[in-house]
């Protein structure tokens, strides 16, 4: 239990640190406005794509064999994707607010926590590689067209707006970074050593510097003027996603490794490189940052606890 | 023979298409110059210093204990700036360039590319933070008292020597390499927590690092002192390395310890040296030239120099 406590704390501090760290950095100057703007347009435009273009070329999809285990992944990451998005079209009165809660309120951050904490308990990643697989693609692609849609606070959907819309998701870096991934995973291509080793290289900046620029934006007073939305989106996240989606896998009969594995998807904290893409997509940046940091900072209880509990049910 | 051509670029060309995609995004005007700067900073006192940090600490003495290694790239790097500085002083026309041409031809770029350039070659760290810790140090030490000795107008400015040379001992590398050695002599683990945090800033040092070479590079500036810049750049690419890995073969050096060796004289010169070289008012036309020239002509001599090595059966 404590052992659980410790290593989801080992994963979740190091985040929270280089967060603050960028703060500090900004605090006395090191880091500038002029810095952070260009960081986080090299993030979205050219090293979140590489990481992207990695991630999907490198699935192996051999393992879409485990076809239920992938099938309810995958439906659990549309139905929280969609149930959230039509809660907070009603209930959120700021429309601006939509597309960051959304995206801050479903979008887990796998590569965290995942791996490391499945084998952890299980000895071996497991069934980390397939959760993977069933939901990275989709939060992707969900948040590009969920923050091109909401973008300034959505409005009405005529023609011409969805006709931008289409044209913006076709654009986006994102998109093509998958879309390129795509062929290489379906045809289990190689991807020659040379090119991996420079993409590797390129995506190697832009988790540190999608947190550095997270310390760097995150101002107290604004924070708290949204600390309702930062709240909500985040006790959805760590709280409740896994209180509704976590019984229904156990009745459907995952256990164990496959049961951690969902866990680990419904109940990481907030990606962060989804603040860099909320705020480059036109859509509210400081929510999204709150969410970050937020869940971060909580996530190492709550999965610690859900840990707990499914052990103490005999679920894991 | 195609093997070892092939497996020569394999390690070369990831790196330096970093810096031409750096290059690129610079022209695209996505990077800018103030972002060179402070990712330049960041990379100097944050990233960099967490990555030497850690590729000491995980070290065992005994890997350490290669005092014969660390003996001969230490020795090298007094050789160096000894060997140009004096012919230069003689030789140049312009004795306003001796300065920034003595640094130039002499000042490796060991800490931003020694690692990169180490894993992708052979694949291991091991001897990476050794350089650094032998290199940079002399090399930072000795460029400031030549660009100070050199400086034109005035007599050497002796208030600014010192604050430079404070610098030296105040380096963020230095003190990362020696925060990394009690861990490594005394086998402590670093916690999980630390290290993960460390290698998150220690991830971006290299990739951050090539970016920034590419989008400073300027082609425009190594053809305003061409006779010079050339002239240095080949005793930095060329003749320098020859040298250190003919004295490095005759004395048993091989495998990975070559590599480093390699990596250790063959490294384009320092982007540094150009800040430097103006701050301390000596030639930075030429500086920045040398740079510029050495980072692209590396490309084919480092390749050459793998290629040379391989064949030779040194590596």
């Amino acid at each position: 239990m404590l052992q659980n406590f410790l290593y989801s704390l080992n994963a979740t501090l190091p985040i929270f640190a280089v967060m603050v760290l960028g703060w500090i950095l900004k605090r006395v100057g090191f880091l500038t406005e002029g810095f952070t703007k260009v960081a986080d347009r090299l993030v979205f435009q050219v090293a979140l794509p590489c990481m992207l273009f990695l991630d999907i070329a490198q699935m192996d999809t051999a393992q879409l064999l485990d076809g239920r285990f992938i099938a309810y992944g995958a439906a659990v990451t549309l139905i929280s994707i969609f149930a959230i998005w039509g809660l907070a079209k009603v209930f959120l009165k700021d429309k601006t607010l939509v597309g960051s809660f959304v995206q801050g309120s479903y979008r887990s951050s796998a590569a965290v926590l995942g791996v490391a904490l499945i084998a952890n308990v299980y000895d071996d990643a497991g069934y980390a590689p397939l959760m993977i697989l069933a939901s990275v693609p989709l939060y992707n692609i969900f948040a590009v067209l969920i923050l091109t849609l909401e973008a300034g606070g959505g409005g009405r959907l005529d023609g011409a707006r969805l006709r931008k819309a289409a044209v913006g998701v076709c654009k986006n870096p994102i998109i093509l970074g998958i879309l390129a991934g795509m062929p290489f995973a379906l045809f289990r291509l190689p991807i020659p050593t040379v090119a991996e080793k420079g993409l590797h290289m390129v995506a190697n900046v832009a988790t540190p510097l999608a947190l550095l620029s997270i310390g760097a934006a995150f101002v107290w007073g604004d924070a708290m003027k949204k600390a309702k939305p930062t709240v909500w989106a985040s006790a959805i996240k760590l709280v409740i996603l896994p209180a509704v989606f976590l019984p229904v896998a156990a009745a459907l009969g995952f256990r164990n490794a496959q049961l951690m594995a969902i866990l680990i998807m419904l109940g990481s904290p907030t990606t962060a490189t989804s603040y860099i893409m909320a705020k480059q997509m036109g859509n509210d940046g400081v929510l999204a940052n709150g969410i970050i940091v937020l869940t971060t900072l909580l996530s190492a209880v709550t999965i610690t606890g859900w840990i707990f509990l499914l052990r103490t049910l005999g679920l894991l | 023979m195609w093997d070892h051509f092939f497996f020569s670029l394999s390690a070369t060309v990831p790196v330096f298409a970093v810096m031409v995609l750096g290059h690129l995004l610079r022209r695209a005007g996505l990077l800018t110059h103030e972002f060179c700067r402070v990712s330049n900073r960041l990379v100097f006192t944050a990233a960099l210093p967490a990555m030497l940090f850690r590729q000491i600490a995980v070290l065992r003495p005994d890997q350490i204990a290669d005092g014969r290694f660390l003996l001969f790239t230490a020795a090298a790097s007094v050789l160096y700036p000894l060997l140009v500085w004096l012919p230069a002083r003689r030789l140049l026309p312009d004795k306003g360039e001796v300065g920034a041409f003595t640094q130039g031809a002499f000042r490796g770029n060991t800490a931003l590319l020694g690692a990169v350039l180490m894993e992708s070659i052979c694949g291991s760290l091991t001897y990476a933070p050794l350089i650094v810790l032998a290199g940079v140090p002399i090399s930072n030490a000795f460029s400031v008292i030549i660009l100070s000795l050199e400086a034109g107008g005035d007599r050497p400015d002796r208030a600014a020597l010192r604050r430079a040379l404070a610098g030296v001992i105040k380096n963020p590398l230095i003190i990362g390499i020696l925060l990394g050695l009690p861990f490594a002599f005394f086998r402590i683990p670093i916690p999980a927590a630390a290290d993960k945090g460390l290698a998150l800033l220690a991830n971006m040092a290299s990739p951050l690092a090539l970016l920034v070479i590419g989008a400073e590079f300027r082609a425009d500036a190594a053809v305003k002192k061409l006779r010079s810049t050339v002239c240095a750049g080949l005793i930095k690419l060329l003749l320098l390395p020859a040298l250190t890995i003919f004295a490095a073969a005759a004395l048993g050096f091989r495998g990975e310890a070559m590599v480093a060796v390699l990596v250790f004289s063959g490294t384009p010169t320092a982007v540094a040296s150009y800040i430097m070289a103006e701050n301390m008012h000596n030639d930075g036309v030429l500086a920045n030239g040398i740079v510029a020239f050495t980072t692209l002509l590396s490309a084919v001599t480092v390749t050459g120099w793998i290629f040379l090595l391989r064949v030779t059966g040194l590596i």
